[in-house]
């Protein structure tokens, strides 16, 4: 047990200031869909040790959203090739949070990825009780408020925004953001984005409505 | 600073509980002196650390250098639910909450090896929960483990066990026992 304990890589270097500092920002992103955020370095210093051999088995965007939303009550899936022992063994570790071994409440993957059958897991929630859905957490290839070569530009409208915005995501492909389109008559049942990339966020609530992609 | 002076003012109240709990666990834990696989090993000087006083552990540990370490979970302070059987029969039941202090640190050693130190103690002390998981983290460097089993664990056991010892007799002095007399079954 101690030859991984001693091998455990880092985690935040000030748990609770941390977490709340990211907490912040997840909740500026949530409250203004498709605005890119950026993690300060006190958020994620923890997360980057200058021993490449002690630095969390994922990217510090993610393991800061990882480390902030869960804990042992609540389960995160890791689907994918985040899915690693050393993945699991870190959140277990740091705040004892569990891998059902399927979509959960908390899911997480890589968009290169995120396949249908992932998709068609994800709880939608009930409209009783909407709040039951999945939060995804997606780590994309690029994030920008500019247009970016190679990436989907979408134009968002809806809650939190005043009139129109536009960002641009690489590593999702055009099938993913239809599906998504088509959650939007569902609402309020459907599910909550937060893309991440590097120490970068961005969020799409599921009352985001994408009105265009190209 | 605030943090430390109520710390401080509560810690008088723990020290009866740890007093009560070190006896507790003493009966029902298995006896590690018993185990001669490595976990076992471990689990005894653990538990030397944890019962060790403060000024003890000090001493001890003020020495070690301070950059070969590095908090991989920095001391922290909690609950835990403590439980018991009564005259270790019966249903478990909840004696109630303990506050705990744990730690973990990463030793790096000079030739580049990493072990990883534990602490949990009984009350809430921060810094004596660092030095416990230092002083793990050394005795789990095969370098540093002879030396440090001879300088601390042997002196710190020795001393706890003349305090337990000493305890033990004042407790002694005032024990009455009572004698009844057994009816005589007959062969």
């Amino acid at each position: 047990m101690s030859a991984t304990l001693a091998s455990m890589e880092s985690g935040f270097a000030d748990p609770v200031h941390d977490a709340q500092q990211t907490f912040r920002v997840l909740l500026g992103a949530m409250a203004e869909p498709g605005r890119l955020f950026t993690l300060g370095p006190a958020a994620t210093n923890g997360l980057q040790p200058s021993d490449p051999a002690l630095r969390p088995p994922l990217s510090p965007a993610l393991a800061a959203a990882l480390l902030t939303l869960a804990d042992a009550d609540t389960p995160v899936h890791l689907s994918g090739s985040l899915a690693t022992d050393e993945a699991r063994a870190w959140l277990r570790f740091h705040i004892g949070a569990r891998d059902p071994g399927k979509a959960a409440g908390l899911t997480a993957t890589r968009a290169r990825d995120l396949d249908r059958a992932l998709c068609r897991q994800l709880d939608l929630g009930t409209d009783d009780a909407p709040q039951s859905s999945a939060t995804l957490l997606l780590e994309v290839d690029a994030l920008s408020d500019a247009p970016l070569p190679g990436a989907v530009a979408l134009n968002l409208r809806g809650p939190g925004i005043a009139s129109a915005r536009n960002v641009a995501v690489a590593g999702l492909t055009a099938e993913f953001w239809r599906w998504r389109t088509t959650l939007q008559a569902h609402l309020p049942r459907g599910i909550d984005l937060v893309l991440v990339c590097d120490t970068q966020v961005v969020a799409i609530p599921r009352s985001t409505r994408i009105e265009s992609e190209s | 600073m605030d943090r430390h002076a109520k710390v401080k003012k509560l810690s008088w109240g723990l020290s009866i509980l740890s007093h009560i709990f070190s006896d507790l666990d003493d009966v029902s834990m298995t006896d590690p002196l018993q185990d001669a696989s490595p976990s076992g090993a471990r689990q005894r000087w653990l538990a030397v650390l944890a019962h060790a006083p403060r000024e003890l552990l000090q001493r001890h540990a003020a020495a070690l250098e301070d950059g070969e370490f590095s908090f991989l979970r920095a001391p922290e302070v909690g609950l835990t639910m403590v439980r018991a059987r009564i005259a270790n029969t019966g249903d478990r039941f909840n004696v109630g909450d303990a506050t705990v202090t744990r730690c973990v640190v990463r030793h790096r050693s000079a030739n580049g090896c990493l072990a990883a130190g534990v602490g949990y103690l009984l009350g809430r002390d921060p810094e004596r929960a660092e030095w416990v998981a230092r002083l793990d983290a050394l005795l789990q460097q095969p370098e540093h483990h002879a030396q440090v089993m001879l300088d601390v664990i042997g002196p710190i056991a020795t001393e706890t066990a003349r305090r337990r010892a000493a305890v033990a007799a004042l407790t002694a002095s005032s024990r009455v026992s009572f004698d009844t007399l057994a009816t005589e079954t007959s062969p």
